[in-house]
């Protein structure tokens, strides 16, 4: 979640009120069929999480370093999120982008609703999902949130309610207020926390010299991976090799960025990122700070992206805890990223 | 007795003729431009969702409780808005003054876009039903008021002039003369602001109270529940229309007594 002024917000709020009304039209543009223009897989869409931060660095860098060209693609777009967007899923499902990056969450809700999804790989392995509180008024346990208002994004709305229901919080004993992405209203005392991006809201407040407390969801009974690869289960059936270059050249891109976590954040503040008023400093802070959801043993052992058989346990585990009633291989078709680090073990 | 009967006939048949066109005009409009009916739901989608699905009595209940809030919501704003735009019309048409000092207010008002106002309505009125009052009134009040001053101001001259050759106050004017004739432009302005408070509303909940159908909606937009959210955009247009016609026999019923030349 990036650092917003609220203008901006509200003139996406307006934009995509008017993407609302056109919702069917840009739907149908979305059943084009992929083209087949140029050498190798052609072009591919990856949907981003978020507005075009830092939180893509690794997609940036595979960009600019030419590791999509290399697998293969004549261009790889990177489909902008953010507060106001439609879910990654129904970009996905309708075509307008090749993969997305999702939750589990989130994509099991879309599972469940019909939608013919698989999560293929992912990037971070703890939940970036935090509550933010000023540090004279902390909150360090979910025990904590009881009486307490918590502003929550309307777009995070179905992960703060899981997160009660795992940590076993009655939702009627907090109060939930409507805030957008600005965390002025914490600031300001209006709220007492803040549903954040553990690598975004905390970054930007400490560089404005607030002392903060975050609780992380990761540590309170909400081990959900994050920023998850989805993908249709055609295109897992039928256009494999496309997806695995496409991974491939994300490896390359991310092992970049965990390399040198300011080289995404400069790309991010004066490319890709361009006019969203991003700052290098706090983007850089922001890199690191993700670098470290995605390095884990595991994965320094296996390869980035990949997830252990208990961690996808843990999360079907979490999930039906949240109400979301999902098998593993509903969820998760991990043999694509499973074969990649077979085919190439350099790559880990 | 047997006229009104009729007369109810034909309401309702032309009402359930022009809603089967839509659903019809809505399930062609998907077929053609092909939308992923995962996303696209078709009137039949959402006929099952709300009234023929195994869980359909679940699904209503969930419909239901927001659109009451939307509905209470809406309504607070409604007569707000027009209460303010009557009392301020006569203000205007008493004292030119008024007019002159009050009018570019309003048209501030009015022209800064909702959406950016309201986090200053929320910081002043807080998150409740105050709030979204006030966010729903704005938007009934300026045509509301515009009408109502045109209203007044076309009152019939030799009327006033008679009442005034009597001995009768300004006040007296505007109760005897002005008003009644000023009746039928408020009521117009009261039935083209039923979707217009409607539309404050959701407004309201999406930014400031996040209850009701306007948040509800966002959510299910954001979490893939589609159902949900084009079961909520025919429970809030068909609310409208119920609302509107409500109105519209308010309408007929004060103006029949009050205006009846114009019948």
């Amino acid at each position: 979640m990036s650092h917003l002024d609220r203008r901006t917000v509200l003139v996406r709020g307006l934009q995509a009120g008017g993407l609302a009304l056109a919702g069917p039209l840009l739907a149908a543009c979305g059943d084009d069929e992929p083209s087949k223009g140029g050498s190798g897989h052609g072009t591919a869409g990856i949907r981003l999480a978020w507005i075009k931060n830092v939180e893509f660095a690794g997609e940036y860098l595979a960009d600019a370093n030419g590791y999509y060209k290399a697998e293969g693609f004549s261009k790889v777009d990177l489909i902008t999120g953010g507060p106001n967007a439609t879910p990654a899923e129904t970009d996905v499902v309708t075509g307008k982008a090749f993969v997305g990056l999702s939750s589990p969450d989130r994509v099991g809700a879309a599972i469940a609703q019909g939608a013919p999804l698989k999560i293929i790989a992912t990037q971070y392995q703890k939940n970036p999902f935090a509550i933010t509180s000023m540090a004279k008024n902390p909150i360090r346990t979910p025990q904590d949130l009881i009486g307490k208002k918590i502003g929550v994004q309307a777009t995070n709305e179905a992960v703060w309610t899981a997160f009660l229901k795992a940590a076993k919080i009655d939702p009627k004993q907090v109060t939930k207020v409507p805030v957008q992405f600005d965390p002025l209203p914490l600031t300001t005392g209006t709220v007492d926390g803040w549903m954040s991006y553990v690598t975004n809201e905390p970054n930007v407040l400490k560089l404005k010299g607030f002392k903060t407390e975050v609780m992380m969801f990761a540590d309170h009974a909400y081990p959900l991976v994050g920023e998850s690869y989805i993908a249709t289960t055609e295109a897992i059936k039928k256009e494999r090799a496309k997806l695995k270059a496409l991974l491939r050249a994300e490896i390359k891109g991310w092992k970049d960025s965990l390399k040198d976590p300011a080289a995404g954040a400069k790309l991010a503040v004066e490319t890709y990122g361009k006019g969203l008023g991003l700052e290098v400093k706090e983007q850089t802070l922001e890199s690191t700070t993700q670098n470290g959801l995605i390095l884990t043993d595991e994965t320094k052992k296996n390869g980035i992206f990949t997830m252990s058989p208990q961690l996808v346990a843990a999360n079907i585990a979490t999930l039906k805890f949240a109400g979301v009633d999902i098998t593993a291989d509903k969820l998760f078709d991990l043999s694509i990223i499973q074969e990649i680090y077979k085919e190439d073990p350099s790559l880990v | 007795m047997s006229a009104a009967a009729r007369r109810l006939g034909t309401t309702l048949l032309s009402l359930v003729l022009s809603l089967g066109l839509v659903a019809a005009g809505w399930t062609l409009f998907l077929k053609i431009l092909n939308v992923n009916p995962l996303v696209a739901k078709s009137p039949a989608d959402v006929w099952t969702y709300l009234a023929a699905g195994s869980e359909a009595g679940a699904h209503r209940s969930t419909v239901w409780s927001g659109l009451w809030v939307t509905l209470r919501d809406a309504g607070a704003g409604l007569v707000a808005g027009l209460v303010a735009a009557a009392a301020v019309a006569v203000a205007f048409v008493l004292w030119r003054t008024a007019e002159r000092s009050f009018m570019p207010i309003a048209m501030v008002v009015r022209s800064v876009p909702l959406v950016a106002m309201t986090p200053v309505i929320t910081l002043i009125f807080g998150r409740d039903l105050l709030a979204t009052t006030v966010i729903s009134g704005i938007v009934v009040f300026f045509p509301a008021l515009v009408n109502v001053v045109f209203g007044l101001r076309s009152a019939s001259a030799q009327a006033a002039d008679l009442v005034r050759a009597y001995g009768g106050s300004s006040w007296t004017t505007m109760r005897k003369v002005l008003v009644p004739s000023a009746l039928p432009a408020f009521f117009a302005s009261a039935r083209i602001s039923v979707p217009g408070s409607l539309i404050g509303a959701l407004l309201a909940e999406w930014l400031a109270t996040g209850k009701g159908l306007g948040y509800a909606m966002l959510t299910a937009g954001s979490s893939f529940r589609y159902d949900e959210l084009w079961a909520s955009v025919v429970a809030v247009t068909l609310a409208s229309l119920a609302a509107y016609g409500l109105v519209g026999v308010a309408e007929a019923a004060v103006l029949a007594r009050y205006a009846p030349r114009d019948r």
